[in-house]
């Protein structure tokens, strides 16, 4: 191997989201050093991941089956949809384990500015969900800044005209994308104390 | 009392290592032009949110003369018998420089707000003697000063209401924009607009109330009274369906604000006018020495509602004052100094033109 594949071994992982310069460097000459204990079982769970995992078609969670097991489970709720901005926030939930509904991940949050429209989320997508399986309950579990709150609003516009439930978050715990620093009795705390906006 | 002792540079600005104690009540910085007297302050103002009175770029705040990529100021407030040590550092993360202020050797939130909420900044620099003859941004962005040093959670207000406008600028270029996203930006314009106009006029009636009772009867001072002009808010009578209305005629002009690439109504695009009730003339028709008594008017009586209402301690820089100082602009000055509990740092390029101050101010020869 050239200085340049190392060199360039290095610059992909510091692309990674956490990783600079040096953490990728740290990474790269251990995985070098550990062939067959640690490059090699990472190069076949990589590849099995990417022939393997994919997107659900209605909830957007990832898993290797579509639709994923959360929504085939017949253990859940499926008149309830929790609305959450990433995976990491479903992740959160599930490791709770208190929410026993379906979920709807959206993929971020509408902001003009950086050119995130209706389009690029699944909102439209959620929408019809809701219409087509006669859902009772929307909870909305976006972030509590400007966007977030902007596309809670957006969203609970939309199913306004529909025979739904729709309730966002106990005001005042920081949700989407920053779940994962909450504790569990923050999170089911503002889940239970939820409030309906429409 | 509480007041800046003592200030630390480091590699600030023409600073390489430099140490000045100050007086609790006035400072008199004085030295040739480029001495570095507009720097000190500078670094003063630094201890505020924001980036200091000139609003420069902090790598621009590095000693190009030493070869160091960072800047430090060190300093020691008082406020009553505590003394809360200040250590500000320029630091460069991700190719950006920022500021760490740390408080009592911590840089925990708690402890810059506790700090932050002792004290207000009001400078007056040489350029604001023109004022009322520049664009109304720049009186607006002078009010919306003095109402900061009244309220520190002012800033996030308009910099929501900003990001609002943006927002909608952009929404409108869109071809078909969304119905509900628009209304829901244009819902909060409203909220926040309407929040930055009360604020405004709360402030602006305990100004002119302030300036009505100004104790300056000795000399013949002018009788000024500041109004807001705003062509969308002014023509309101009725305030109680101002939402609605503001809703509204913001739908109204989207088509108009989508071709202009702005928005026509709105705090942003208030003008602050103001009068002298004696000659009945507009403030902008006076001489320059003349508007630089109706600033240092301004300013004393802003400080006497810093004092009087909020209980903030004012810290007052006159960045180059002695220009046009007649009787009048002295007398506010002294007023300023002699009875008001307020620090003062005045900057000149001769110390003889400070002579009629009392004896007891802190001279400082920046060389
Ligand atoms: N980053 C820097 N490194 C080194 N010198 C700097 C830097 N930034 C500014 N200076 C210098 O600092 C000097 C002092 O500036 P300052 O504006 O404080 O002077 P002043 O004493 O207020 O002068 P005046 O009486 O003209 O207002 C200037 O000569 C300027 O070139
Ligand atoms: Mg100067
Ligand atoms: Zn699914």
């Amino acid at each position: 191997m050239s200085n340049l594949e190392i060199d360039s071994l290095i610059n992909e992982i510091s692309k990674l989201p956490g990783f600079g310069r040096k953490s990728a460097q740290r990474i790269t000459l251990f995985l070098l050093k550990n062939k067959s204990k640690a490059l090699v079982p990472l190069i076949e769970k990589l590849k099995t991941a990417n022939d393997k995992i994919i997107n659900c078609e209605i909830c957007f969670n990832i898993d290797t089956v579509t639709p994923c097991s959360l929504c085939e489970s017949n253990k859940r709720d499926h008149l309830t949809i929790c609305v959450v901005e990433d995976i990491s926030d479903l992740w959160t939930l599930e490791r709770i384990g208190f929410y026993k509904g379906l979920y709807h991940i959206l993929g971020g949050n509408l902001s003009a500015v950086n050119g995130i429209g209706i389009d690029d989320l699944s909102i439209n997508k959620l929408i019809n969900r809701v219409k087509d399986n006669n859902i009772k309950e929307v909870i909305l579990a976006l972030s509590t800044n400007m966007e977030g709150q902007t596309t809670s609003h957006v969203i609970a516009d939309k199913l306004k005209s529909l025979d739904v439930e729709v309730s966002k978050l106990a005001q005042g715990v920081p949700i989407g994308g920053e779940f994962q620093y909450l504790d569990e009795n923050t999170i089911s705390t503002a889940f239970q104390s939820r409030k309906s906006i429409l | 009392m509480r007041f800046f002792e003592n200030i630390k540079l480091e590699n600030f600005r023409n600073f390489n290592n430099y140490y000045l104690s100050f007086n609790q009540k006035c400072n008199v910085f004085y030295g040739l032009n480029g001495s570095g007297k507009t720097n000190i302050l500078e670094a003063i103002s630094l201890f505020e949110k924001g980036r200091g009175i000139r609003k420069d770029r902090y790598e621009n705040m590095i000693n190009k003369n030493q070869n160091s990529n960072f800047f430090k100021v060190i300093s020691t407030f008082v406020s009553a018998n505590n003394k809360i040590d200040l250590e500000l550092k320029s630091e460069l993360k991700d190719n950006r420089y920022k500021k760490i202020i740390k408080v009592n050797k911590s840089i925990s939130i708690e402890n810059y707000n506790y700090f932050e909420n002792l004290f207000s900044l009001i400078w007056f620099l040489p350029e604001m003697e023109r004022i009322f003859l520049q664009s109304p941004s720049v009186r607006r962005n002078f009010l919306d000063r003095l109402v900061y040093n009244t309220d520190k959670s002012y800033v996030k207000l308009l910099r929501k209401y900003n990001n609002r406008i943006i927002e909608r600028k952009n929404l409108l270029y869109k071809e078909k924009p969304d119905a509900e996203w628009i209304n829901k930006i244009e819902f909060d314009i409203v909220d926040l607009g309407i929040l930055i106009y009360k604020k405004r006029e709360e402030y602006i009636n305990s100004l002119n109330n302030e300036l009505k009772n100004l104790n300056l009867t000795k000399e013949n001072f002018f009788k000024i009274k500041l109004n807001i002009k705003d062509s969308f808010i002014n023509k309101i009578d009725n305030k109680d369906n101002l939402e609605d209305m503001y809703f509204k005629q913001l739908s109204h002009n989207r088509n108009e604000d989508m071709i202009s690439g702005g928005c026509k109504i709105g705090p942003h695009r208030s003008d602050i006018l103001g009068r002298d009730l004696i000659k009945n003339f507009s403030l902008d028709l006076f001489s320059t020495g003349q508007q630089k008594t109706f600033i240092l008017q301004i300013i004393l009586a802003h400080c006497n509602i810093l004092i009087k209402s909020f209980n903030l301690q004012p810290i007052v820089f006159f960045d180059e004052v002695c220009s046009h100082l007649d009787d009048k602009n002295r007398a506010i000055l002294l007023e300023l100094i002699e009875t008001l509990n307020v620090q003062i740092f005045l900057t000149g390029t001769d110390n003889n033109s400070f002579s009629f101050l009392s004896t007891n101010a802190n001279y400082c020869c920046i060389e």
